[in-house]
């Protein structure tokens, strides 16, 4: 399988919000009642195609627990997108984002694309307004998406729109020399910085969770 | 399991047949030796151990039909046993409990002996007829189980001894006693043991009764919020974790747990490391034919189910008192064993550890877990639970951590092939983080552990500071 672009998305938010089932529903387009809590980062794959283009999103599933974070904070850097989460029937993981988006402006890279998202819309108890949300994601500059990862509502947008938006960014600068590289041939990486003026680094220079083959 | 338990564990091998037990000081020595003695035969192993099968498997036959005739009630107690057991007989200043609770003590133990209660104290035989229903034991098994029971029904259990027994894994009548005994929950005294058990039980539920109030309290709210979001996802797939008595005994374990450790408090994976605790002590209280999984716990009796909560709260402290600097802040416990990981496998197999660089797999983005959770997300508890047999019978928290950390190194090689089949950074990851341990039992079990006992006999860790 080959592809042309490599985008590191993190997701992040509170324990419980339901990033997993959010990964799940993307990447494997399952809801698992059954799933046990994220313990430190798992990771999924999927690879979409943006405007003729094979763009694989690197999904890194993180936990939420505060405990992990000074070990699993490593893993924001290089990531050039982010899914960061909140239970729209949970105020408290609503409030939490401002916490997570400076833990994102700390770790990532400054221009990270980052999409809030409402999850459990399903539920009939929810305590956060759209409108509330739409106004906190508006005053960061990220986009917002509301999503049910148990009916799959928004699940794809919200990722798409995060690539989409990426892509944009990288193809605007005109710096992303369109390379097709197989898979498997180790060494022709490149990695999508959203900084630097060259966003096809050297691959050396590349965090090694940012390689590509 | 329980099957399977016996026949492929370490065995004698030299000394087979030519030589005794060996001597608890001579433990190590002996391990080295026996490490390889794979596929020594079950009658050598019974001989090995200089005892005579038939008679073995008379008497067990006779312990069994015994209990076999009234299931319900636990195996007597030797009268020996019964008379030790009661505080009557006992110097009070042994006990060493204050006397107003050695009266209360007193009338427990008065109590015990008209009312039945489960045989952990004095009688380990097979505790119900659950497991008079498994298939007839073998000789060696036989053999094994007249080792554990003279090594726990001693006046002074050598703890020495039994670890070195639990090495190879602990008969499934047996471990509940056994891991109380390595743990520290159960003297070895065994005249102190019933007062004993009952002293630490009641002081748990005091415990309970003084500080579980708290979880209201807006200090530690978000400690007990923590812990309600994440026990709904202990193990979800087993029904048994989804039945709110069980929900409510591991909270209840986990908040006292956390609010008498500040320092780690209650971290995610805690939550898992209850469980081997649960399987071990509620196995005594399943009746015949009953799986653990599906036990409905409204039909255990009340009482029952408040001893096992205790037990595992009490084990399930000594556990964690040993590996805390995995919980606090910034987990060092956890960096440093990763870090040693990724040293020795760079030195025992440069092959896969170069296959993992040259793919950029970092060895914290797979083995966080299997130093914060101790396997468990990799292994189907009754694996862990003969896993920690072994963990148990090392001396101490530090040597455990040794051995686990040798583990984790012979578990990865032991994927090396299904590894270097994939060529990429997502194959890989993919792989590492859902490794096909599903069907694993006592055998593979065996395997990693004779694995990690000989690296951990040929290579040192990389100290680090």
């Amino acid at each position: 399988m080959s592809y042309d672009y490599l985008f590191k998305i993190v997701l992040v938010g509170d324990c419980g919000v339901g990033k997993t089932q959010i990964r799940n529903r993307y990447t494997l387009d399952e809801f698992n009642p059954q799933s046990k809590s994220t313990i430190g980062v798992e990771f999924a794959f999927k690879t979409v195609n943006i405007d003729g283009n094979e763009v694989k999103g690197q999904i890194w599933d993180t936990s939420g627990e505060e405990r992990y974070r000074a070990i699993t904070s490593a893993y924001y850097r290089g990531s050039v997108g982010a899914v960061l989460v909140y239970d729209v029937t949970k105020p408290k993981t609503f409030e939490a984002l401002e916490n997570w988006a400076s833990q994102l402006r700390q770790y990532a890279d400054e221009n990270i694309v980052v999409c809030v998202v409402g999850n459990k819309i399903d539920l009939p108890t929810r305590e956060v307004s759209t409108a509330e949300a739409e106004r906190f994601a508006r005053g960061n500059g990220f986009f917002y998406m509301e999503t049910s990862a148990l009916d799959g509502t928004g699940v794809e947008s919200a990722f798409r729109q995060v690539m989409k938006k990426i892509f944009e960014i990288v193809d605007s600068r005109q710096q992303a020399r369109k390379k097709t590289v197989r898979a498997g041939s180790i060494g022709k990486t490149r990695s999508i910085k959203l900084t630097d003026a060259d966003d096809v680094a050297e691959p050396s220079k590349f965090s090694s969770c940012c390689k590509q083959m | 399991m329980a099957d399977l338990f016996w026949r492929s564990t370490k065995k004698p091998g030299k000394s087979a047949g030519s030589q005794p037990a060996p001597e608890s000081s001579k433990f190590k020595k002996y391990q080295n030796e026996t490490a390889d003695a794979w596929d020594a035969a079950d009658d050598e192993l019974v001989k090995g151990f200089g005892v005579d099968p038939d008679a073995s498997r008379s008497a067990a036959l006779a312990v069994l039909a015994r209990y076999s005739k009234s299931p319900k009630s636990p195996p007597p107690a030797p009268q020996e046993s019964t008379s030790k057991s009661s505080s009557n007989n006992i110097p009070k200043q042994k006990l060493n409990i204050p006397p107003k609770e050695n009266a209360a003590t007193n009338s427990n133990t008065e109590e015990s002996k008209t009312k039945p209660k489960s045989p952990i104290i004095v009688s380990p035989g097979p505790p119900n007829k659950s497991f008079t229903g498994l298939p007839p034991l073998t000789d060696a098994q036989i053999a094994r189980s007249e080792k554990f029971s003279s090594a726990i029904n001693r006046d002074l259990t050598d703890l020495a001894d039994l670890r070195e027994l639990a090495w190879r894994g602990c008969p499934p009548c047996y471990r509940p006693i056994c891991w109380r005994l390595i743990t520290g929950l159960l003297p070895t005294a065994r005249e102190r043991r019933l007062a004993t058990l009952e002293k630490k039980r009641n002081e748990y539920w005091k415990l309970v009764d003084r500080y579980f109030k708290l979880s209201k309290e807006p200090s530690h709210k978000d400690t007990y919020h923590q812990i309600t979001i994440d026990i709904p996802r202990t193990n979800p797939s087993v029904p048994l974790f989804q039945q709110k008595l069980i929900q409510e005994l591991m909270e209840r374990i986990l908040f006292i747990w956390a609010i008498r450790h500040p320092a780690s408090g209650y971290v995610q994976g805690m939550n898992d490391l209850v469980t081997p605790f649960l399987h071990v002590f509620l196995s005594e209280h399943l009746r015949a034919g009953e799986k653990f999984e599906t036990t409905n716990m409204d039909l255990i009796p009340q009482e029952a189910l408040r001893e096992v909560e205790a037990d595992c709260f009490w084990c399930l402290g000594w556990l964690l008192d040993g590996i805390q600097d995995n919980y606090t802040f910034a987990q060092p416990g956890i960096q440093r064993q990763v870090s040693q990981l990724e040293d020795l496998i760079e030195r025992i197999q440069p092959d896969l550890f170069q296959h993992l660089q040259e793919n950029s797999v970092q060895f914290l983005q797979f083995a966080f877990r299997w130093f914060n959770n101790l396997l468990m997300r990799e292994l189907p508890l009754s694996a862990i639970v003969r896993l920690w047999d072994s963990y148990f019978s090392e001396a101490g928290a530090d040597e455990r951590s040794s051995l686990h950390l040798f583990v984790c190194a012979a578990f990865l090689i032991h994927w090396k092939r299904l590894l270097l089949d994939q060529c990429d950074f997502q194959g890989l990851m993919m792989t590492v983080q859902g490794l096909p341990t599903n069907g694993w039992g006592e055998s593979e079990i065996s395997e990693i552990l004779a694995k990690a006992f000989m690296l951990r006999s040929t290579y040192t860790l990389k100290q680090l500071s």
